[in-house]
């Protein structure tokens, strides 16, 4: 099984600890002039999103995790799991609520996702950082507005909801940036 | 006698990557300044108490003999070893000083780098700037006061107070353990109470134990607002220093700590070669 010698530490590094995968966030030597070294770490559970610290003994081996990042396009929802094929090879691969997350809020049919995989299997879901979605629900802006100087809730097609300007209206599409959640412009 | 304070250090240059237009060093020159007044200052002090500067060979045909250490290794090839011949770079100063002192230099210091390999860290660098003096004759308690008169006047601090404290009171007061009594089962059950994470899944000897628990939960608050000696160390710490007997034996040994960083270890000489082998 592969491993990871305290030296070979750095962020990012997939590694298993009691059972779960996790990646290293932050990796510090720490060592008295005379004395044992030791790598004090923060780890980040790749399951729960917790961060938690970690102390080695510098030298010590680690078990690597299994985990890789693909893109994946995102098929349907079936009401249960989220499906999801590779774009090359056609292999499809399923997603559970626990995995989706958040994510759910911001993808439709077609988009391709950054998907982290453990095992061969998602482990979890990242939207594309821009998608475009059409608005369902909005309250209908003041006439004569156009420029927007404050700002109104729209309700998109998957169920997000974002801050968008006065001036745009129900059946419009707009591009949103995932990371921060906000409006970017009509698309 | 010897101590080896690590200088508020140089900041060096990585090695830029090839592609890199950024050719700058990472220092100021406000750090430069602050770092050649340092060693005017540290050169003044030691002249004016009749040490002698001297300098000693960085390659040595031997690593270091300390297990905590290690060398960093190079090659030399040419007149004398034409196969090549490998060669260490020094860890401290420390053997060829004493050569220099068994040979009738009197009271020396010196100011180099010394090379160590497998460390690097936000305080650890494969090479850096050590100081190393010695004293004949002296008590530890007055290499103590001159090493706290060295640092008030680098620091530009004269009224830096001075704290002392043997390396058991630090574990008693601080973890309710003694360090001499304690066995390795003991000192995990400890770490894992004072919350070390990962302390259950480590295996460590005693030493290494508490090494741990000295660096994760001691040395944050030492010498915080005092430069804090710590002396008596377990006898298994003692590297090349004298046992002291007693119902207790310690190790002759100090280390000093600022704002909870270690900043000098110093230790009376074992001379006996019998016990040293």
């Amino acid at each position: 099984m592969a491993s990871y010698k305290t030296n070979e530490f750095k962020g990012g590094l997939k590694i298993m600890l009691d059972g779960d995968p996790y990646s290293i966030v932050e990796n510090e030597f720490v060592k008295p002039g005379k004395g044992q070294a030791f790598n004090r770490t923060r780890v980040k559970n790749l399951k729960t999103g917790r961060v938690v610290e970690r102390t080695f003994k510098s030298g010590d081996a680690v078990e690597a995790a299994d985990v890789m990042e693909t893109n994946l396009q995102f098929l349907y929802y079936d009401g249960e799991l989220w499906h999801f094929m590779h774009p090359e090879s056609f292999e499809q691969l399923t997603a559970d609520a626990v995995v989706v997350g958040d994510t759910a809020k911001w993808i439709k049919e077609q988009d391709v996702c950054n998907v982290m995989l453990y095992n061969g299997q998602p482990l979890s879901v990242d939207a594309p950082n821009f998608v475009v979605l059409e608005i369902t629900e909005t309250d209908p802006g003041l006439k004569g507005d156009t420029s927007g100087g404050g700002g109104k809730p729209a309700t998109l097609e998957t169920g997000a909801v974002v801050n968008v300007p006065l001036f745009v209206q129900i059946g419009e599409r707009i591009k949103v940036d995932t990371r921060t959640r906000s409006y970017v412009s009509r698309a | 006698m010897i101590i080896g304070p690590v200088m508020p250090g140089p900041v060096t240059t990585g090695p830029a990557p090839a592609s890199s237009p950024e050719w700058r060093p990472t220092t100021t020159r406000a750090a430069i300044a602050a770092r050649a007044t340092l060693l005017a200052r540290l050169r003044d002090f030691f002249g004016e108490r009749g040490v002698l500067e001297v300098e000693t060979p960085l390659l040595s045909r031997a690593a270091t003999t300390d297990p905590a250490l290690a060398s960093l290794l190079t090659r030399y090839t040419g007149p004398g070893a034409p196969d090549g011949q490998p060669l260490y770079l020094h860890t401290s100063p420390e053997y060829p000083m004493k050569r220099l002192l068994a040979a009738g230099s009197g009271p020396i210091y010196q100011v180099c780098k010394v090379f160590r390999d497998g460390e690097r860290g936000r305080r650890h660098h494969p090479e850096f700037s050590l100081l190393e003096w010695y004293r004949q004759g002296w008590t530890l308690a007055a290499l103590m006061d001159e090493v706290a008169d060295l640092c008030r006047l680098l620091l530009a601090r004269p009224d830096l107070p001075v704290r002392h404290l043997t390396y058991q009171r630090l574990f008693q007061d601080r973890l309710g353990l003694d360090p001499f009594q304690i066995d390795a089962a003991n000192l995990r059950r400890a770490a894992i109470d004072a919350g070390v994470p990962g302390a259950g899944t480590l295996d460590l000897t005693c030493d290494g134990w508490l090494d741990l628990l000295l660096t994760h939960c001691l040395e944050p608050a030492l010498g915080r607002g005092a430069l804090t000696f710590i002396t008596d160390y377990p006898p298994s710490q003692a590297a090349l220093a004298r046992i002291r007997p007693g119902p207790v034996p310690v190790a002759e040994r100090f280390e000093c700590y600022l704002e909870g960083m270690e900043l000098a270890n110093g230790f009376l000489e074992l001379t006996d070669a019998n016990e040293q082998r």
